[in-house]
C-alpha cells in the first residue's frame, strides 16, 4: 500500500483555492461570447386577464434588440429593395398603427381601405389587424393558412409572412435577395443585426425574425372596456345595455365567437362561416387548408379591439360601417348548408335587433377602442432610420 | 472497534430485512389512462351529416362537441376511493383536439381490484369559477358573468331538421343557469357513478369513457327541439332537463382482465 507523503496534505487547501480561482476564471470567460453577442430577453408583460402562453417560435426568441431592429425594418420602405420613392415599400406603408395596424378605409392611397402592392395588383383579401398576435396560437390570415400544421415549413409562422410580403406580387414584388442587400448596405443596420443576432450578416431569416419580434410587441390591452374590467372605469349605461346584448344567447350573442370578459382577446382565434353567402368559390377560404367541408365559406373571427378603425369588413371588405356589419347580423344574414350551427338566428335572416338595440351595442363595441395601443410610441414610426433616412408609411 | 463493526453489521442485517418485509406487501402503482369516445346509440359518431333521428322525431346532426370532465374517481374492490388529482382534477375534451380524446394524468393509481368510477360532468361549484381557464381551448369555454360566471359544462352545436323540414341550428349548451330576474343562479352540473369491474395492472390501465349522444335526448325527458328550440342557455327548466338526461349519457369499458 502506497502512503500519500503529509506534505501533501500540508498544501492541500492552497491546491484547492487555486483550482477553484482557475475553475472560476474559465467559467467566467465561457458566460461571455467572444463576438460580444450578449442580447437582452424582451419580456412580454401578460396583462390582466389574458392568456399565460405565448406563440413565441422557439427558433425566435424576442429579444430588446431584435426588437428594435425589427420596428426599423418594418418602417423602412427599402425593404422592398428599392431606393426610388415610387418603388419603395414598407411594412408601415399599409399597417397603419392609427388604423390598428390595417391601412383604414380613408387611407389616401388605398381607397375603400383596398390595398395593393408596388405594381398595383390588389391583395386577395382585405386587411386583418396587428393585435395581440402573440397570443395567436390558429394561424395566420383569413384561412389561417400559415400555421404550424402548413406541410409548407416556409409557411407557418409571422417570419415566414415577412418573406412572403417582400416577394408577393400584390406586396413588394420583390426580391429577397435585393432586399437583403440593399439593407446590408445601409449604415447602421450591420451594427443592429450583430447586436440582435450576433451576426453584422443580413440575412432574410434574420430580417424575418426581427419584425416578427416587432409584430408580437404590438399588445392592445388598454381599452376603455379593459379599464371596467379591472375596475378603474364604469360603463356608461347604454354601453352596458349593448355589453348585456353582446353577451347574451337571446341578444346579440356576440361572445361565443368574439370573446368578451373571459376571452379578453375578443376573439377566439377560430374560423367560421357566418352566412354572408349561399355560394362559395373563394380559393382562400377555410376550407382550402382543412379540406373539410364544413369550412366553406369560413373565415377567421376578427378581434373587435379598435374594430371602428379597422372598416371595411369582411374578408371582402363587403361592409363599410360598424353599422352596416349590425344591420347583417340583425337581417341580413343567408341560410346555407355551411352556416355555422352559432349563427342560430339564420333562418330568421339575423338576430333581428331593435334600433335601440343596435346603438347600444355599437356604443358597446366602441368601447374596444384603445387609444394607449394606437398612439403608443414603442409601436409607431421612429424619427429616422439607422442611417439617418426617413421611415416609409 | 468489535461493537462497532457489530453495530454496523447488525444494522445492514435489519435495513436489508426492512427493505425486504416492504417489498413483499407493496403495491404497485400504475399510469392510469382515460379515453373518451362518442357514438349515437353504438356507431361511432359521424360529424356534420343528418344522420340520426332523436326518440322525438327530430332529425339532427352534430357539428361541434367540446365539454369538461372533472373529480374522477376510482373505486376499489375493498372501498378505498382514489381520486386524479392532476390538472386540478379536470379534463377538457373536444372533438376538434385530437389530443383531448384521450387523458393520461399526472397521478399513479395503485394496481388491484377496481369497483366503480365516478365522475363529474361539467365543473363543480367550487372550482368552476370565472378565471380558472385564461388560455385557450378551455378558455373559450367561459360563461358570462352576468349569468352566473365560470364556464359551460358542455358545448354541443349542430342543426335539426324543424318542421316543414326547415334546418335549424341547435346549440345545446349547460352552464350556470338563473331565474327570469336574474337574481338566483343554479349550477347544472352532476356526478356520474357508474360500475367497472376491472383489475388494473401495468398492462391494462386504459378506461374508455363513452358518450351516447342520442341519450342527452332520450330519458327522462323527451328532447323535442321543435317544441324547446335550439337555444337553452337562458332556460334554466331546459338546462335541468338536458343535464337528468345526461346523467344517463355514460358508459365505462376497459379493455383488460376482470376482478380475480
Amino acid at each position: 500500500m502506497k502512503f500519500v507523503p503529509v506534505s501533501f496534505f500540508k498544501f492541500l487547501p492552497k491546491v484547492l483555492i487555486v483550482s477553484m480561482v482557475i475553475i472560476a476564471l474559465f467559467q467566467f470567460s465561457c458566460n461571455h461570447d467572444d463576438t460580444g453577442y450578449n442580447p437582452t430577453p424582451y419580456q412580454v408583460t401578460v396583462p390582466k386577464f389574458f392568456p399565460t402562453r405565448m406563440n413565441i417560435p422557439a427558433g425566435n426568441p424576442m429579444t430588446v434588440e431584435g426588437v428594435e431592429l425589427g420596428r426599423y425594418l418594418f418602417y423602412d420602405g427599402r425593404m422592398s429593395g428599392n431606393t426610388e420613392p415610387d418603388k419603395m415599400m414598407s411594412c408601415g406603408t399599409c399597417h397603419l398603427q392609427s388604423s390598428s395596424f390595417e391601412c383604414g378605409i380613408d387611407h389616401p392611397k388605398f381607397t375603400g381601405g383596398r390595398p395593393f402592392g408596388i405594381t398595383g395588383i390588389v391583395t386577395p383579401h382585405y386587411m386583418l389587424p396587428m393585435i395581440n398576435l402573440v397570443w395567436n396560437e390558429t394561424g395566420y390570415l383569413w384561412s389561417g393558412s400559415i400555421s404550424e400544421s402548413n406541410p409548407n415549413p416556409s409557411q407557418r409562422n409571422i417570419e415566414d409572412i415577412v418573406g412572403m410580403a417582400v416577394t408577393a406580387p400584390h406586396e413588394f414584388a420583390g426580391d429577397s435577395n435585393k432586399t437583403k442587400t440593399l439593407i446590408q448596405s445601409i449604415p447602421g443596420y450591420p451594427e443592429l443585426f450583430e447586436k440582435a443576432f450576433g451576426s453584422r450578416t443580413v440575412t432574410m431569416l434574420n430580417i424575418s425574425k426581427a419584425i416578427a419580434q416587432f409584430v408580437r410587441t404590438l399588445i392592445s390591452s388598454d381599452s376603455k372596456f379593459d379599464k371596467y374590467m379591472r375596475g378603474e372605469q364604469q360603463l356608461r349605461t347604454q354601453e352596458l345595455n349593448g355589453y348585456v346584448l353582446f353577451m347574451t344567447e337571446d341578444g346579440a350573442d356576440c361572445f361565443h365567437c368574439h370573446g368578451g370578459s373571459g376571452n379578453p382577446l375578443f376573439t377566439t382565434n377560430l374560423f367560421y362561416n357566418n352566412g354572408k353567402d349561399s355560394e362559395f368559390n373563394d380559393p382562400r377560404d377555410r376550407f382550402s387548408v382543412t379540406g373539410d367541408p364544413s369550412d366553406h365559406g369560413a373565415y377567421k373571427v376578427t378581434t373587435l379591439r379598435n374594430i371602428e378603425l379597422t372598416g371595411p369588413y369582411m374578408h371582402d371588405g363587403r361592409f363599410k360601417t360598424l353599422a352596416e356589419v349590425i344591420d347583417f347580423y340583425s337581417q341580413g344574414i343567408i341560410w346555407s348548408p355551411y352556416i355555422h350551427p352559432l349563427m342560430h338566428h339564420a333562418n330568421d335572416g339575423g338576430i333581428q335587433l331593435t334600433p335601440g338595440e343596435k346603438t347600444d351595442l355599437v356604443a358597446f363595441i366602441k368601447t374596444l377602442r384603445d387609444d394607449t395601443f394606437l398612439t403608443n410610441p414603442a409601436y409607431s414610426a421612429p424619427d429616422k432610420l439607422p442611417d439617418g433616412a426617413k421611415p416609409v408609411e | 472497534m468489535k461493537k462497532l463493526l457489530f453495530l454496523l453489521g447488525s444494522s445492514l442485517i435489519g435495513m436489508m430485512l426492512i427493505i425486504g418485509s416492504c417489498r413483499k406487501d407493496e403495491v404497485k402503482s400504475v399510469s392510469p389512462q382515460f379515453v373518451f369516445k362518442h357514438n349515437v346509440d353504438g356507431v361511432a359518431l359521424q360529424r356534420a351529416v343528418m344522420n340520426y333521428t332523436n326518440l322525438a322525431g327530430n332529425q339532427y346532426q352534430v357539428d361541434e362537441l367540446q365539454y369538461f370532465i372533472s373529480e374522477i374517481t376510482l373505486q376499489k374492490a375493498d372501498g378505498q376511493l382514489i381520486r386524479i388529482t392532476s390538472d386540478s382534477s379536470i379534463h377538457y375534451i373536444d372533438l376538434d383536439v385530437q389530443a383531448s380524446l384521450a387523458w393520461n394524468p399526472k397521478d399513479l393509481v395503485p394496481a388491484g381490484d377496481y369497483t366503480g368510477i365516478s365522475f363529474v360532468f361539467g365543473i363543480n361549484e367550487a372550482k368552476n369559477k370565472s378565471g380558472l381557464f385564461v388560455n385557450p381551448p378551455e378558455r373559450d369555454m367561459f360563461w358570462p358573468e352576468m349569468m352566473g360566471g365560470g364556464f359551460h359544462c358542455m358545448k354541443m352545436n349542430g342543426k335539426w331538421k324543424a318542421m316543414g323540414e326547415l334546418i335549424q341550428p341547435f346549440n345545446f349548451h349547460i352552464g350556470i343557469g338563473m331565474n327570469m330576474a336574474g337574481t338566483e343562479f343554479y349550477q347544472n352540473f352532476f356526478t356520474v357513478t357508474l360500475p367497472l369491474n376491472m383489475q388494473i395492472n401495468d398492462t391494462h390501465s386504459k378506461i374508455d369513457i363513452t358518450m351516447n349522444i342520442e341519450k342527452w335526448f332520450a330519458a327522462p325527458n323527451l328532447w323535442d327541439w321543435d317544441v324547446i328550440g335550439g337555444q337553452i342557455m337562458m332556460n334554466q327548466m331546459a338546462m335541468r332537463k338536458a343535464a337528468e338526461n345526461g346523467a344517463n349519457a355514460f358508459q365505462v369499458s376497459f379493455e383488460g382482465n376482470n376482478p380475480k
